[in-house]
């Protein structure tokens, strides 16, 4: 037994000549992915080492002592370290295996890939953000015009375009939605990039070093758990959602987002309430699908009632509302939501391999 | 200069252990010891071969207590001597460094961490406080004109009010179509004021914590453990007063290395400082000025407005401010469990859990 542990030992000592960085080079415009961080299973090792150094010490008071306990003790608290260098060794694996497997489907490693995933997403969706700021500026400009006039103490207002007053209320809805979308992207890319940084040099070597001692061992299985989950989990679950959601099979892949428009107006001197029997044929029949975009543009631009422009515009919105909910709910929120969800499950299974027992749950509530 | 709340030479902190601490620690144990004694003699004086074994066991539990409570005030020595810049040096390659002073305990990084989330979170509120200014501003102003295609009417528009007989205009409110945006950025002011809150919440745990928590309950907990019946109690003022003391700004102060990178923190970005602390107002002679004129670059006079910079710092300031503080929560309550285990106590600290 003591000849295999002095074997080990030396072995560990050899890990010493890995010096290979994990991830590439940054690339592509806008937010940068953090710079390459020193290689983490050295800094880990030493963890681990100093944590042999620790109880040998404790090893050498007890036996210098006599105190049985102690020396259990820290035989004891010396297989888990045993232990944690084995997991050090799994997940260098594991981490070399998923990096493989991220370069022969996307040409680049894992971190690299779901950070400009998230970047992608973030500037899709901003692009959305601009177009609907445009449409709500002209669409709130138009419904607030308004018409009065008085001869001699007798006079009346009227409002003519109100009718365009109901549009803002869906987009009001939609930058609700589309705020806390980029909010929640913009979280997982920080999660992301401080994973790929510090997760393996700062969190598990400060959880290894916790976990030597008895009672900061929780901590250090929570600081190891959270940082696997980190850099594995967190990534892998989003590039799964994202191949999900972006798949040869989903309608919404190659439909580029409809542009709203932005080229109407409202005369408020016509009060004029009629309606086109052709459109009103299609609101009654609610067969969207049957509608042309071309022919519901030229209710709005030709000189038909402000009803009329008001209605087609709200008709051409519908007809697109499938293709926003899917933006915002799916693509950005349910995809973020699965991540976070997956990397507290794997947080929470990690954690208690490491020896943790708490409850991570409440980390799903916040986000 | 950053202030460091435990390891100053004039702190509370040790004020407080060298006046309180260590002469209650005293009195707790000599008067547990009394205690000890007298059911000891009381035990051999009545032959009850339980009390003595009771007083003698007793005798190892108070003995532990105060290694644990030597440990912990040598501990407390240790993070006081770490200085989290050499540490630094390990994560950053060619950086700049940017601490508030030549060193930083971890206490120091502690606070220092909470502190600059709370402003971080602070100076987002105020540029959004700026944006949601302004569109309450643009919504709210309303042109009147004369008609541009309706002879009757611009007559009436532009000679009726001279001669008395009346009047007629069109209105309209230019930018009113930014109320939607402002709804959008209500939205993540409501995110960005809960993170500042969480921040500052978490920051008066910590300053709890600095001013004496574990240096009250470290005492109390020795004596009661002492007591039949109370070792549980005892066991869990000492072990949740240490493992805050310990755990929870260790956690933190791990954070705050990817602060001192200054500029390129992944988890604090710089935050654009146009509008911190600006202010716009229109006056009447600026609406007769900007009668015809988009009115929104003069406000955004710095570049254009920066809602969607805005909303996605909210999701940093999110992360320092609510996701870590709490993971550093989660950390000292699993450390308290298996500290009071080793004390001979077990403790279920899920619900304290529901605070976070």
């Amino acid at each position: 037994m003591k000849k295999l542990l002095l074997f080990l030992l030396l072995v560990i000592s050899f890990s010493f000549a890995d010096a290979t960085a994990t991830v590439q080079p940054p690339s592509g415009v806008g937010a940068t992915l953090a710079p390459t961080s020193p290689a983490w299973l050295p800094i880990a090792v030493l963890a681990g080492i100093t944590s042999v150094i620790l109880l040998a010490l404790l090893y050498m008071v007890a036996q210098g002592f006599d105190l049985q306990d102690l020396k259990f003790l820290a035989k004891e608290e010396f297989y888990q370290v045993i232990v944690t260098f084995f997991i050090i060794a799994i997940l260098q694996g594991t981490v070399m295996f998923v990096d493989s497997l991220s370069t022969n489907f996307y040409g680049q490693n894992m971190h690299q890939t779901t950070f400009d995933k998230l970047n992608g997403e973030i500037t899709f969706q901003e692009k959305i953000f601009d177009n609907l700021q445009v449409f709500s500026v002209q669409a709130g400009s138009e419904a607030s015009k308004s018409f009065f006039c008085s001869l001699q103490g007798t006079g009346y207002s009227i409002s003519s375009c109100s009718s365009f007053r109901p549009l803002l209320i869906p987009v009001s809805t939609a930058f609700q939605a589309i705020s806390l979308t980029i909010t929640e992207l913009s979280s997982m890319r920080t999660l992301v990039s401080f994973g790929q940084k510090y997760a393996f040099t700062l969190l598990l070597p400060a959880g290894l070093l916790l976990r030597t001692l008895k009672f900061t061992r929780g901590a250090g299985g929570l600081l190891i758990g959270f940082a696997v989950a980190l850099y594995i989990f967190l990534p892998l679950g989003y590039l799964f959602m994202d191949d999900l959601m972006l798949s040869s099979k989903n309608p919404y892949k190659t439909n580029p987002l409809p542009i709203l428009p932005s080229n109407f107006d409202c005369d408020p001197t016509n009060s004029a309430i009629s309606d086109s029997s052709t459109l009103g044929g299609w609101i009654q029949s609610g067969s969207f699908d049957s509608i042309n975009d071309a022919s519901v543009t030229q209710f709005i631009n030709l000189g038909t009632s402000n009803l009329v422009k008001s209605k087609s515009l709200y008709v051409l919105l519908s007809k697109d509302v499938e293709s926003y909910l899917y933006a915002f709910l799916i693509r950005g929120t349910l995809a973020t939501v699965i991540s976070v969800l997956i990397l507290i499950a794997g947080m929470r299974m990690v954690s208690k391999l490491a020896g943790a027992e708490v409850d991570v749950s409440i980390l799903s509530r916040i986000g | 200069m950053a202030f460091d709340f435990v390891c100053s030479n004039n702190s509370v902190f040790f004020n407080m252990i060298n006046s309180f601490t260590i002469p209650v620690l005293a009195l707790g144990a000599i008067l547990g010891g009394i205690i000890i004694a007298l059911v000891n003699m009381f035990g051999q004086t009545t032959h009850n071969p339980k009390l003595s074994l009771w007083s003698k066991t007793e005798v190892v539990q108070l003995f532990t207590s105060l290694v644990a409570t030597i440990l912990i005030l040598q501990g407390v020595n240790i993070y006081c001597s770490i200085n989290l810049l050499s540490v630094v040096n390990l994560f950053t390659t060619g950086t700049t460094i940017t601490a508030p002073a030549s060193s930083v305990t971890l206490f120091g990084g502690a606070e220092l961490y909470l502190k600059q989330s709370a402003l971080f979170n602070k100076e987002l509120l105020s540029i959004t406080r700026y944006h949601l200014g302004a569109y309450n501003i643009l919504e709210g102003r309303y042109l009147s004109r004369c008609a541009e295609d309706d002879g009757a009417n611009i007559l009436l528009c532009m000679f009726g009010g001279f001669v008395g007989a009346g009047g007629a205009s069109h209105t309209q409110a230019p930018e009113s179509g930014y109320s939607t945006v402002s709804s959008g950025l209500f939205l993540s002011f409501n995110t960005q004021m809960f993170s500042y809150l969480s921040s500052l919440n978490y920051l008066f745990i910590l300053r709890y914590i600095f001013s004496g928590m574990v240096l009250f309950f470290l005492p109390l907990g020795t004596f009661i453990r002492s007591i039949p019946y109370l070792r549980g109690l005892g066991s869990l003022l000492i072990a949740v007063s240490a493992s805050f003391l310990f755990i929870y700004p260790l956690v933190l102060s791990i954070f705050y290395i990817d602060f001192m990178a200054g500029d390129l923190s992944v988890l604090k970005p710089p935050i654009p400082q146009d509008y911190i602390n600006d202010d716009f107002g229109i006056d009447t002679a600026d609406s007769f000025a900007f009668f015809n004129k988009e009115i929104h670059d003069d406000i955004f006079n710095k570049g254009g407005s920066q809602e969607k910079q805005i909303i996605e710092l909210t999701g940093n300031g999110f992360i320092i401010g609510v996701f870590i503080p709490s993971i550093a929560m989660l950390a000292a309550i699993a450390s308290s469990v298996y500290l009071s285990r080793l004390l001979g106590e077990e403790i279920d600290l899920s619900r304290i859990v529901q605070m976070v």
